[in-house]
């Protein structure tokens, strides 16, 4: 049968024989962003959606609430034009996570795991890009999640402010930042997040506080776009540069 | 729901529930790849039942761990042989675009007569994928491996389509350099 393929065709049937691991790692992915907090049981739908709309009226209402906290600083600091490069999302990502610590039950991604107070996750792009660019000056613009107890803080919250504020005394580039999600509706919808410019060394060995989990990735709009590494960082959820 | 391992074992002790259970658990997963490949339901549904008949012959001596990739692959292979023949018909499905898609990937050949052996391009394709990063490699396969739509796959990986043509064509390109690299010629 293979002498009357064409090449295009005998590449496409190759292509049906690679490693299970690959496009068992491909399912997982999909179940990962189709039922972000994936479950290994499905639930009926209603419940589905049930739980699909609160995660993203949380999501929302977190990003959106940053907006009603008192103005402070504008930290949009030249400390990293000063530096050779910036690195941002070069291209849409879908983040899943490597962890600074031993999981429990193995080396499975933690992408659905909030990390543990005192630790940090970071993506495997972020890791990537660390190691694309060992030696170099490059400045990373990144979102930064923060979990106490494993539980999501809000962004607006006043732990969030606190804890910003102590990596600000670490010199850590850190504060507020603008994207889009989509609603419900699927339309548009502006958001603040939690993001940084961080070097490699600060990403290595981020000051964890013992109070607080991280998980870092590369800073992206809904649809996985990166942000623009030129619109700043800023103190004040409620900077009128944010809206 | 019986699991694969279960699956399998009715196959092993030739037990022709296995058939149904297996159409049960994997029917509409080798629909959709089918149908992804032919886009016509009759023949979709026929390469699935053609797809038991091949499970029944390969199992055993086969015993699978992931039961819906080894009958996923049965499925792609019946699909392209039925596109071959349809291809005789003037009929198309989506095929013709991702084939002409995957021209890019083949390198320009000085010796059109020169044939590798399958197993050195599966071999060859199957390291390359390992070389992608996984999301470059994910959106590949969603492609190429489950032939889905643009539009589906923006769906489902939430990305813009634009992306994911972008995506796609570094691939193709990265592939084509790799193929270039370990000197195969299709």
């Amino acid at each position: 049968m293979t002498t009357s393929l064409t090449r295009e065709e005998r590449l496409f049937q190759a292509i049906g024989q690679v490693d299970d691991v690959l496009l068992e790692r491909l399912e997982q992915q999909l179940q990962l962003i189709e039922h972000a907090p994936a479950t290994v049981d499905v639930p009926d739908s209603d419940v589905m959606n049930t739980r699909r709309r609160r995660w993203h009226r949380t999501g929302i209402a977190s990003a959106l609430a940053a907006v009603a906290v008192a103005a402070c600083l504008l930290i949009f600091s030249p400390f990293w034009q000063n530096q050779s490069a910036m690195y941002t999302a070069s291209e849409p990502v879908v983040n899943s996570y490597v962890s600074n610590q031993k999981l429990p039950g193995g080396d499975v991604s933690p992408s659905m795991q909030m990390p543990a107070n005192g630790t940090f996750f970071y993506s495997h792009e972020v890791k990537q890009a660390l190691q694309a660019n060992q030696g170099k000056q490059v400045v990373f613009l990144v979102a930064i999640d923060l979990f106490h107890n494993r539980t999501p803080v809000a962004p607006d919250s006043e732990q969030t402010r606190a804890e910003l504020k102590r990596l600000q005394q670490l010199q850590y580039q850190v504060g507020y930042t603008r994207y889009w999600t989509y609603s419900d509706e699927m339309q548009q919808t502006a958001g603040t997040m939690v993001a940084g410019y961080l070097t490699a060394a600060q990403l290595e060995q981020f000051a964890a506080s013992p109070d607080y989990g991280y998980s870092i990735h590369f800073a992206t709009n809904g649809d996985g776009s990166p942000l623009s590494a030129e619109q700043g960082i800023f103190t004040d959820p409620n900077d009128p540069a944010l809206k | 729901m019986l699991n694969d391992e279960d699956i399998v074992q009715l196959y092993w002790d030739r037990h022709e529930s296995a058939i149904e259970e297996s159409s049960h658990r994997y029917g509409r997963y080798c629909y959709s790849i089918s149908y992804n490949i032919l886009h016509d339901s009759e023949d979709a549904e026929e390469c699935v039942n053609d797809t038991w008949l091949r499970t029944w012959n390969a199992i055993p001596p086969q015993r699978p761990n992931k039961l819906a990739f080894f009958v996923g692959r049965i499925t792609r292979n019946l699909s392209l042989d039925k596109y071959k023949a349809k291809k005789a018909k003037k009929r198309g499905g989506d095929m013709p675009s991702l084939l002409e898609e995957l021209t890019e990937c083949i390198p320009d050949s000085t010796n059109v007569e020169q044939t590798l052996l399958d197993q050195d391009l599966n071999q060859t394709i199957n390291q390359f994928m390992h070389t992608l990063p996984e999301r470059e490699c994910n959106l590949f396969l969603a492609r190429y491996w489950y032939g889905m739509s643009l539009s589906e796959m923006a769906e489902r990986f939430k990305v813009k389509e634009n992306n994911i043509k972008a995506s796609l064509f570094r691939s193709r390109g990265k592939l084509k350099s790799y193929l270039i690299q370990e000197g195969i010629e299709l």
